[in-house]
């Protein structure tokens, strides 16, 4: 295998991963290929070919022993000294910081009283598999999840959005593996809808995906600490993003059914969810574009940042796109006759690029990777290409509270096959119970 | 005689009273913080070694794996052509097989395995 030197490391850990711990890999002398110059290229192309041909005919020099299948344990319990309690803390964040155990953060400590806390939780068992975790496949049990909810700060009735959430990450159709060592710059997002929203206090008005309300904050931590501890990806190691992504620390958007217009169906029902549950959805969201209406059609703006969105790049396409609406654009599309539907079946019209625009011709192997139909390969230059593959891609929402009317067109990763996926949270008998433990940690949430 | 008993009875006297000092000096407390490891066990795959190698590559059958990303596509002419200055007689094919997974993706994977001596992945970006 070749690969530019920066990637050497993710290289070997996705072989090692992949059970091919001995593949031979040949780092070239560059970062990156793409827009050298033809001299460069040549000199960095003879300068590996004697190692990559040593590759395939020398014997390599290490080879790797077959190792035991592993199975899920009950975690290990590590010990940390101190003259006080405040240096054992200490040594512990810093043991967590060297070994890339943690978010940068302070910890609260998982202690055994603290996890036991956290799986009144659930009624699953502890050493129950929620999912495995890429992209180290790291063994999602209940209690290692727990684990890692506490040293977010989470509360125990956060675990069935905690763990739900971690089943939908794990889903092959979210494509985690991708999502955690693209160089490309997403991070996961989390949309809560349903009547958890406000059992757990979450903030779903004015700064629902910003800081301030500790279910908004731990659940999102939680999260992050989750793909660190269980997926086992780590900056520069196999998450090759170059500059990351702000939503990278856990991020967490609420729907604001409250003052979503009359009429128009809540998320969990646009994804085929009853009324009466609760979901959370996951997306491997790249930018956040504002979208106001001060200026004319919310509609027009919002279908021209889909298009600058894509990004002259047809690699992009074959995922979903979310448009959150602050109640102050939800208020002005619903005037003029807007329902979530409509709106869908107006963006994908007039969200569209030519096909000169779209990429080159022909589309070559990306139309066979983004399964891009031929219909559109074959349109002439001035053809029109939707930048979605079907309406149903592109999700509409209300959240946030009633402000001047600023919401988000929140744009996907796009070059892998990561699919915006809605789950259901169950809840365990003794959730009433959880709810009181509650008690004290709310922040008021305002409603204008 | 007596100022050697003195003497004697002096570093005596100094000794214990240094030992009484350090028993009943104040010990430094140790506090233990025990926690649960976060760390998930990992998945261990079965492993696949790698092929035996080729005792050389002149006349030999060499598939090009592509990832079909720009990186690749940049750098494939050119290693291409390092390779055939490089080793007399060798024959090169490039198959363009991204990660993504598509229907025919391992229909694509057994011809290039079928067709090549080795293979030689270009992992671009």
């Amino acid at each position: 295998m070749v690969d530019a030197k920066p990637f050497f490391s993710d290289s070997k850990s996705s072989a090692a991963g992949a059970g091919v711990p001995d593949l031979q890999i040949v780092a070239l002398s560059v970062a990156a290929t793409d827009g050298l110059p033809k001299a460069d290229l040549e000199r960095v192309a003879k300068g590996s070919v004697r190692e990559i041909v040593d590759g395939l005919t020398k014997a390599a020099s290490t080879v790797t022993a077959p190792q035991a299948p592993s199975q899920p344990k009950r975690a290990e319990v590590l010990s940390y000294t101190g003259k006080d309690y405040a240096e054992a803390i200490a040594n512990m964040e810093k043991f967590f910081l060297t070994n890339r155990w943690g978010d940068g953060l302070p910890i609260i400590p998982p202690t055994e009283e603290a996890v036991e806390e956290m799986l009144k939780g659930t009624d699953l068992p502890r050493d129950q598999v929620v999912g495995i975790v890429d992209p180290k496949k790291g063994i999602g049990t209940v209690e290692k999840i727990a684990i890692n909810a506490v040293m977010a700060g989470a509360r125990p009735a956060y675990m069935p959005v905690i763990m739900t959430a971690v089943q939908a990450l794990t889903d092959p159709a979210f494509d985690l593996y991708g999502v955690q060592c693209t160089g490309g710059l997403t991070a996961p997002l989390l949309i809560l809808s349903g009547p958890i929203i406000k059992d757990l206090d979450v903030n779903f008005s004015y700064s629902t995906a910003g800081p301030g309300w500790w279910a908004n904050s731990t659940i999102g931590r939680a999260i992050r600490l989750i793909l660190i501890n269980l997926g086992q990806a780590w900056p520069g190691i196999n998450d090759m993003k170059d500059v990351g992504n702000p939503a990278k620390v856990g991020i967490l958007i609420a729907e604001n059914e409250v003052q979503t217009p009359s009429g128009w169906p809540s998320l969990r029902e646009q994804e085929g969810q009853g009324k009466d549950v609760s979901t959370v959805s996951v997306y491997a969201s790249l930018s956040y574009r504002q979208i106001g209406c001060i200026y004319g059609d919310p509609i027009d703006y919002i279908a021209g940042e889909m298009k600058t969105a894509l990004n002259s790049q047809a690699d992009q396409w074959g995922e979903e796109v979310v448009v959150v609406f602050s109640p102050t654009n939800a208020e002005i599309v619903a005037k003029n006759g807007y329902t979530p539907d409509k709106i869908r079946q107006a963006l994908f019209e007039k969200g569209r690029v030519t096909r000169k625009y779209f990429g080159p011709r022909p589309l070559g192997t990306v139309a066979i990777a983004h399964a891009i139909p031929k219909w559109i390969d074959d349109l002439p230059d001035d053809g029109l290409v939707p930048t979605v593959p079907k309406v149903e891609d592109i999700k509409v929402f209300v959240a946030g509270g009633r402000g001047p009317g600023c919401g988000f067109f929140i744009d996907r990763w796009g070059f892998g096959q990561s699919h915006f996926l809605t789950r259901e949270i169950k809840l365990p008998p003794n959730w009433n119970d959880l709810l009181k433990d509650l008690q004290g940690w709310e922040t008021p949430v305002e409603v204008k | 005689m007596r100022r050697k008993l003195f003497r004697s009875s002096l570093v005596a006297s100094i000794l214990t009273a240094g030992l009484v000092m350090a028993s009943n000096a104040p010990t430094v407390a140790q506090v233990t913080l025990k926690i649960l490891s976060p760390r998930g066990e990992v998945f261990a795959p079965p492993l696949t070694p790698i092929s035996p190698r080729l005792s050389s590559l002149e006349g030999k059958k060499i598939g090009i794996l592509n990832n079909s990303k720009a990186g690749a596509n940049a750098f494939q002419p050119y290693l291409e052509e390092a390779l055939k200055e490089a080793v007399p007689h060798i024959e090169l094919r490039t198959w363009g097989i991204p990660f993504n997974v598509y229907p025919d993706k391992e229909k694509d994977l057994k011809a290039l395995a079928d067709w090549s001596d080795a293979v030689i992945g270009i992992l671009g970006d």
